[in-house]
């Protein structure tokens, strides 16, 4: 098994482990505050004197599942969005391909902090704004392909022959798309992940979270951080770990590609 | 193999450049802020002979600034400015009052001299005679008078001359070309400073003006301070005061004064791109025993405090509960975690525990999380809890919901832009509330003020904001108090309000900082504090060269 794969499945396999167990201790003050890494935090506290390992599992669920759950929104609204465009084609396909050239057209990191401050800075506010930038791109690619594979002679069979049209989309339509869209959900979630981060290394995110950039946010926030040793696990840890998740998510989806 | 090298490699090399910014940009603008932005600032610190020297030379030589951290504050009017400390100082440098503060107490400004008679309620007032306002024109009697009928019924962002919603102004008589009467309602300890600390208008702007809120031509900010605006930037947070060579008092130290937008205080401190930064604890070593730099440690006379709204939210009527709450907060994490050690467990009764005006006999509320549960009996609460965005508030409120869960009490946390936190402090929209606010040094006369059922002198926090708080007993008291001129018969007046409102919690006083402010003496070394507030930068008399 490939290296970021073993990555990838630890933070789920520590996320779930820590979830199922009823883990607190990302949000409970177990040390003081600062503490370097010893064998009681690992990775030292943070300065409230939280466990900032503790805090490296939780946010790193808090980033994959935001990721999971934002990409998948996404894929869901681009791929219908994609076969409806290309299959049906006319004005409903000129209406929205319209629809995304505005979106994609738009400064999505603007969109994304109005957005985020009309809808509150929550975990939901922020899986469906960022859902709801992203589904463009997959739109466009599906339809692209639709238009390839609507002109197969089974599919202007099924037609003749009166197959409804969901069982033209679930049979005919969505196995070849299937790599296409395995390979969208992933360069979403990658690209997610980098938003949420952005958003809350910016200090726009929920401040209250966990998340990796949230993490970010509050070691930089610290008065004068280089100038005392606390960066070296308060701002590195989350830093790394960051870093590492998104190359393993691009490596990821070049496989697939591959 | 390669591949893994590959992304080590990228990995380590992503990890050093970001954590490689804050040095790059301090090369870059280090090397900005040479050589011409460097400039040496001198100026005074005592009477020394050979500092004040220094100054004037400095002055004659190269322009001289002060560059501060700056953000939005408000046009710099008695009527546009914000009504917190930095609003508030950079409309006191343009403008002038009949009494200033310095170190110990009030000291004659534009009124060279003044005078109480035997009632108490006559004040006069003789006024320097070659005061000007920025435009030129001559600052004289018919000034001082005229302000204080427009503020009768226009009122300032600071108003003092309100108690109780009455004007204390009764009359003002102009008794020569200099001189002026002021006929106030009642005695109260506080008239001197309340007549004093009101800022003059120019009569010849103001007269015409109607609606002075609305009012923003660019004679808006005309004074007869040290100093006058030449540029404001609202969206930069941008101020530049230039020296007002006309001044009638102390010289101004220095050719300007610059308030500019940073990224990092420490940084910008560090670069040299700002004269002043108020350090945390933790930097404290990095500047102390060091030559180049002088630490000032002083309290803040600023205290975080949780509001509650006693008046929408019924179960903060019970005092048990709000009792429970204080006792249920450990006071004392909050120090250690937060301020770093750099603060003191703020005393409930609301008077800082370094005034001599201060209870010690009060119920200090140490942390007991057992009695604060049994004063719960059991009963359980939500509440929403509103907080400013920065890290220190975000994270504070985040160790007051896990010390209040442990006790029964579950809090949501509202994070929102300082400013609009503020302005549910007037509103009320708010459950619970934290905010750091000030005022609170000096005369006791702010209990009145806060708790008192009085007008106060700051929007920002006022009896009326305390929502729902309401003890007759402390309200006579505060009026007693203001009345009473014997100082002992006044401390234990002021003794017994704080005992009451120790007792009754209408708001959890939680710490107050320590500010550790750093600036290198050779670059600018006149920096005061005022005895009623430590915030170096907001003191007028460090912007002006004193007379011995």
């Amino acid at each position: 098994m490939k290296s970021y794969k073993i990555y990838l499945a630890i933070i789920i396999i520590a996320f779930a482990v820590y979830t199922l167990f009823g883990g607190t201790a990302h949000q409970a003050v177990s040390g003081a505050s600062l503490e370097s890494p010893s064998l009681t935090h690992p990775l030292g506290t943070d300065d409230l004197g939280i466990d900032i390992l503790a805090q490296l599992i939780h946010g790193g669920g808090y980033s994959i599942f935001l990721g999971i759950f934002s990409a998948g929104s996404a894929t869901f609204i681009g791929s219908i969005i994609g076969i409806i465009s290309g299959y049906i084609g006319g004005k409903i396909d000129h209406f929205l391909m319209a629809v995304c050239d505005i979106i994609t057209g738009m400064p999505q990191m603007i969109l994304l902090i109005l957005l985020g401050a009309f809808l509150g800075a929550s975990y939901l506010s922020m899986i469906i704004v960022l859902a709801m930038l992203s589904w463009p791109q997959t739109a466009r690619t599906i339809r692209a392909r639709v238009l390839f594979i609507k002109e197969h002679d089974y599919i202007r069979y099924s037609k003749q022959m009166g197959t409804p049209l969901y069982a033209i989309i679930t049979r005919h339509f969505l196995p070849p798309l299937k790599p296409l869209l395995t390979l969208a959900f992933i360069k979403m979630m990658s690209r997610s992940i980098m938003m949420e981060a952005s958003l809350a290394y910016l200090g726009l995110g929920d401040p209250t979270s966990k998340s990796w950039g949230m993490m970010l946010n509050k070691a930089m926030a610290f008065p004068g951080i280089y100038f005392t040793p606390y960066w070296k696990w308060w701002l590195t840890a989350p830093l790394i770990a960051l870093v590492c998740l998104i190359l393993s998510l691009m490596l990821l989806s070049k496989e697939i590609e591959v | 193999m390669s591949k893994k090298i590959t992304l080590f490699l990228i990995i380590s090399c992503l990890s050093i450049l970001f954590i490689g910014c804050a040095q790059s940009a301090d090369d870059n603008t280090a090397n900005a802020a040479s050589p011409e932005n460097n400039t040496e600032v001198e100026s005074q610190q005592t009477a020394d002979e050979s500092s004040e020297n220094n100054a004037s030379n400095a002055l004659e030589d190269t322009p001289t600034v002060i560059r501060l951290e700056g953000s939005d504050t408000g046009l710099p009017n008695p009527f546009k400015h914000l009504t917190r400390g930095p609003g508030m100082s950079k409309m006191q440098i343009l403008y002038d009052s009949l009494l200033e503060i310095d170190a110990d107490g009030y000291i004659p400004w534009l009124a060279e001299s003044y005078h109480i008679d035997e009632t108490g309620k006559i004040f006069t007032f003789k006024l320097v005679e070659n005061a000007k306002w920025h435009d030129g024109t001559p600052l004289t009697a018919e000034d001082v008078l005229f302000t204080f009928e427009y503020y009768k019924t226009h009122t300032p962002v600071v108003d003092n001359l309100n108690i109780d919603g009455t004007y204390i102004v009764e009359s003002v008589v102009q008794s020569d070309t200099w001189t002026i009467d002021i006929h106030v309602s009642q005695v109260d300890n506080t008239n001197l400073s309340r007549l004093g600390g009101v800022r003059i208008l120019p009569k010849h702007i103001w007269e015409t003006v109607d609606d002075p809120i609305a009012y923003d031509a660019p004679d808006a900010t005309i004074g007869s301070g040290p100093y006058y605006m030449t540029h404001y930037d609202p969206v930069k947070g941008e101020y530049r005061y230039e020296a007002f060579d006309a001044y009638w008092g102390p010289a101004p130290a220095v050719d300007a004064i610059e308030w500019l937008p940073v990224s990092d205080s420490i940084l910008a401190f560090e670069n040299s791109e700002i004269s002043l930064v108020n350090v945390s604890a933790d930097l404290l070593t990095r500047y102390e025993g060091d030559d180049a730099f002088v630490v000032r440690k002083l309290p803040s006379f600023h205290a975080y405090r949780l509001m509650m709204n006693m008046t929408d939210v019924p179960a903060l009527e019970a005092v048990n509960v709000r009792q429970a709450m204080a006792y249920g907060i450990d006071r004392e994490a909050l120090v250690a975690k937060i301020a770093r050690g750099a603060a003191e467990v703020s005393s409930m009764g609301y008077v800082p525990k370094t005034s001599k005006w201060y209870n010690p006999e009060i119920e200090a509320y140490a942390f007991d999380a057992a009695h604060a549960k049994s004063l719960l009996d059991g009963q359980t609460y939500h509440f929403r809890l509103l907080t400013g965005n920065t890290p220190s508030e975000v994270k504070l409120a985040e160790l007051i919901k896990l010390d209040l869960e442990q006790i029964g009490i579950t809090v949501a946390i509202e994070s929102v832009e300082s400013k609009t936190r503020d302005e549910a402090i007037k509103t009320g929209d708010y459950e619970l509330l934290l905010v750091n606010s000030g005022g609170m040094g000096g005369d006791p006369d702010y209990l009145r003020s806060i708790y008192g059922n009085a007008s106060a002198n700051t929007a920002a926090l006022s009896a009326s904001t305390l929502k729902g708080y309401q003890n007759e007993t402390v309200a006579e008291l505060a009026i007693e108090q203001a009345h009473t001129l014997d100082e002992n018969q006044r401390m234990t007046l002021i003794h017994e309000m704080q005992s009451l409102i120790a007792t009754d919690v209408p708001m959890i006083m939680l710490y107050t900082n320590q500010d550790n402010f750093v600036y290198r003496a050779s670059e600018y070394d006149g920096w005061y504090a005022r005895f009623d507030h430590s915030k170096l930068d907001h003191n007028k008399l460090s912007y002006v060269v004193p007379t011995p």
